[in-house]
């Protein structure tokens, strides 16, 4: 079961260790391969300082990287913990402010893969002489004559790969996923096997620098006030609401009227008049879309996307747990207009929109939604 | 290939000790050194056997001061800056120590300050604590002056024979400190040279097994037991001996007292090596100590400019070289070191400083291999 055979490794390899099981699982893997393996935690925020870790639905605190440790120590793997705190902040954590406060909804996981995680740490590794970086992400990469091809986890339960469609083809070719294969029960049972103190941890959940509300989180850290109104689109008042990130495109629960005939659903955001407009289901329906900042992941499209204007059908992924639905996509100008082929789905500017081929395994490639039109 | 230079956190060698450690282990086990009986009465006689060799190590005379077994200059160090405040804690008594001490001495001391006693923390200027200023914050109330004989992360030694001298003048009833751990086995000194009341040191720097410390306190000072229980070590410190860390510090005191000069000039030798390959090949690298001044003769603590110090630490281990930034890790996260912060450097330069400690065994092989290695890792960081 080797998931390696993409990458031809010598020298050392990077494993990023959260504390969690499957990253030290990912280590574990890496070792009983015979692979020269280098534990890394990244420290990336401040528990301490900004609220607390009493939550458990972190990673990446101080207690986890007690357990990075000890299950480093375990297995006979040197282990460092680096600060990336000051990336972290610039790239995820102002990211995250600002973007809802122009009303979209942010993605933090993503940024921080893209940004810190494959970024920092990888240039970090080269400092070190380390060639390949793994991680204990559930995704997998598979090398053909073309080039690399990003696959989503074998385990379609915890598949991971919605997250990394910022990586490169070079990227690509110095990353291992070594749970790819795997699912969340099995890594357990390795865990277990091998008596890894993080084998029946519980899951993060949630954002990992949160540790309560997202609302007293943006209070903190200066975020404004962008409280409002909530009404219908032709401007009828239905009550008031203490900020615009409460609020997604497409949301249905907690918004806090009450007394409708049909469930409302949210589907727009001002970021100026921070109204948010509500409607019925049907009023979120839309043809079609645009995405941005995009990245091609697959070798055939990121070889061939250029000034040309590009067509292809798809799977698109609108959110994380979202099961996808088959689009066709216009690539013009470093844009993609994204348009439903049949069924339509919730569309929330500031999310990723990741484009799976039509078996909806192999990733081609993504970006952010910007608007829907 | 690996070589060792963290000797100022652990020395890495354990000279002429171990055939002997075994030897004591390979009879059975260290009993209790408090027991009537003569497996008892064997353990007392390591324990005692090692008291003796310290005594000799620091130039006690008889009747002069005692040594009294610790877990370690942590230890000895808490127990010290407490002492004077433990039975008459009010808000007049006063505390003087430096900014530039060991955590252990700062953070008794801010848990005093905690608790009412005045705390004053001398800051250097330019880089050095001077005498006037231990001596200007001199107040009818100091009931202890705590200054460290020599600087763990620089190296600098600090005029503590001149401060106790000054101070005996002015304040004859103020009681003296001084945290001597880097020292011990690397300069030779003995207790009356210093004129302190009490001094800290710690087995492990010098080549014992870790655990094992002792505070050494003047005769006449009242026992006060830190850590209260059986009475131990003339009611000064309760709980039952650490024999074999004892014996093993015993050993290790020994061995650097017979060969401390020799020791020293090999130390300076094997840092004056790598002191020149670096600043030849790196001449940006800033040292904080200047060669006029006296330096522990194994530390070399150089600035590595637009280089992240945590990070080379790490590229240096992969290659096989032990290191150390100043950096404090408390639980994971590293801070800036805060004996630079406190001579006036930068945040940035704080995070940018390498300690070298070299031990007084290297070979030449090893300290060839550690500076290409350092070059080769200062170059590829940039």
């Amino acid at each position: 079961m080797s998931t390696n055979d993409h990458v031809n490794i010598t020298g050392k390899t990077v494993v990023a260790m959260s504390g969690g099981v499957d990253s030290s699982v990912a280590a574990l893997l890496l070792k009983e391969q015979g692979i020269d393996a280098v534990g890394v935690s990244m420290q990336v925020w401040d528990y301490r300082k900004n609220g607390g870790c009493d939550s458990k639905a972190t990673c990446c605190s101080p207690d986890d990287f007690t357990d990075a440790r000890q299950v480093a120590a375990g297995i006979g793997i040197p282990y460092y913990v680096f600060d990336f705190e000051k990336s972290f902040r610039k790239e995820v954590i102002d990211n995250f402010v600002q973007t809802y406060s122009i009303g979209k909804t942010p993605n933090p996981c993503i940024d921080c893969n893209n940004k810190v995680k494959f970024a920092e740490l990888r240039e970090r590794a080269e400092k070190f002489g380390c060639k390949a970086v793994a991680t204990g992400h559930y995704a997998r990469i598979k090398k053909s004559e073309s080039g690399y091809h990003l696959l989503r986890g074998r385990d379609s339960k915890k598949d991971q790969s919605y997250f990394l469609y910022g990586l490169s083809q070079e990227e690509l070719s110095r990353t291992l996923f070594p749970v790819g294969e795997m699912t969340k029960e099995e890594v357990r049972e390795v865990a277990r096997k091998y008596g890894l103190t993080t084998a029946d941890k519980a899951e993060s959940q949630d954002i990992c620098f949160i540790p309560g509300n997202v609302q007293d989180f943006l209070k903190k850290h200066g975020k404004v006030d962008t409280s409002g109104v909530i009404r219908t689109k032709s401007g009828e008042v239905l009550g008031k609401h203490s900020g615009i990130h409460n609020f997604t495109v497409g949301q249905r629960k907690g918004i806090g009227i009450g007394g409708q005939e049909n469930p409302l659903y949210v589907l727009s955001i001002d970021p100026n008049s921070h109204d948010v407009i509500v409607g019925q289901k049907e009023d979120l329906e839309r043809e079609d879309f645009t995405v941005e900042e995009l990245n091609w992941v697959s070798p055939e499209l990121s070889d061939c996307i250029g000034e040309e204007p590009t067509h292809f059908e798809a799977i698109a992924q609108l959110r994380h747990r979202h099961s996808g639905v088959p689009v066709t996509v216009n690539v013009k100008d470093g844009k993609a207009h994204v348009r439903f082929s049949d069924e339509w789905s919730t569309v929330s500017p500031g999310q990723a929109c990741v484009f799976y081929d039509m078996k909806n395994e192999e990733l081609l490639g993504g970006g952010r939604i910007t608007q829907s039109l | 290939m690996r070589v060792y230079l963290d000797n100022n956190a652990s020395y890495g060698k354990l000279p002429g000790i171990e055939a002997d450690l075994l030897e004591a282990l390979s009879h059975g086990p260290l009993y209790n050194p408090g027991s009537i009986h003569s497996d008892g009465q064997r353990a007392r006689a390591l324990v005692e056997g090692a008291r003796d060799i310290l005594e000799e190590l620091l130039g006690i005379a008889s009747g002069e001061a005692r040594v009294i077994f610790t877990s370690g200059a942590t230890e000895s160090n808490n127990q010290a800056i407490f002492l004077p405040f433990w039975r008459s804690l009010n808000r007049e008594a006063h505390l003087i120590t430096t900014a530039i001490e060991h955590p252990c001495i700062l953070e008794p001391a801010a848990r005093l300050k905690s608790l009412g006693v005045k705390v004053t923390k001398v800051l250097p200027e330019e880089g050095r604590i001077r005498v006037e200023q231990i001596i200007n914050a001199l107040t009818p109330d100091t009931k202890l002056v705590s200054v460290m004989l020599a600087n763990n992360e620089t190296g600098q030694l600090l005029p503590v024979r001149e401060i106790s001298a000054a101070i005996r003048e002015r304040a004859p009833k103020c009681l003296i400190h001084s945290d001597v751990a880097q020292v011990v086995g690397k300069i030779p000194f003995t207790f009356s040279d210093i004129g302190v009341d009490m001094v800290s040191i710690s087995g492990h720097k010098f080549g014992s097994l870790t655990g094992t410390g002792a505070l050494v306190v003047r005769d006449g000072i009242e026992p006060e037991s830190y850590i209260a229980g059986g009475a131990q070590e003339q009611r000064w410190r309760s709980g039952t001996e650490n024999t074999a860390g004892i014996y093993s510090m015993g050993l290790a005191a020994k061995y650097v007292h017979t060969h401390i000069n020799e020791r020293k000039c090999a130390m300076e030798k094997a840092r004056d090596y790598l002191k020149n390959e670096l600043l030849t090949k790196h001449p940006e690298l800033q040292q904080t100590t200047t060669d006029k001044e006296e330096t522990l003769p194994n530390t070399l603590h150089l600035l590595v400019p637009s280089v992240n110090a945590d990070d080379l630490v790490v590229a240096l281990d992969l290659e096989g070289v032990s290191i150390s930034s100043g950096s404090a890790c408390s639980s994971g996260k590293p801070l800036p070191s805060q004996v630079l912060l406190a001579m006036g450097y930068t945040e940035e330069q704080a995070r940018q400083a390498i300690r070298i400690s070299v031990s007084a065994e290297h070979s030449e092989t090893e300290l060839k291999f550690a500076a290409e290695k350092l070059c080769l890792c200062i170059e590829r960081m940039k």
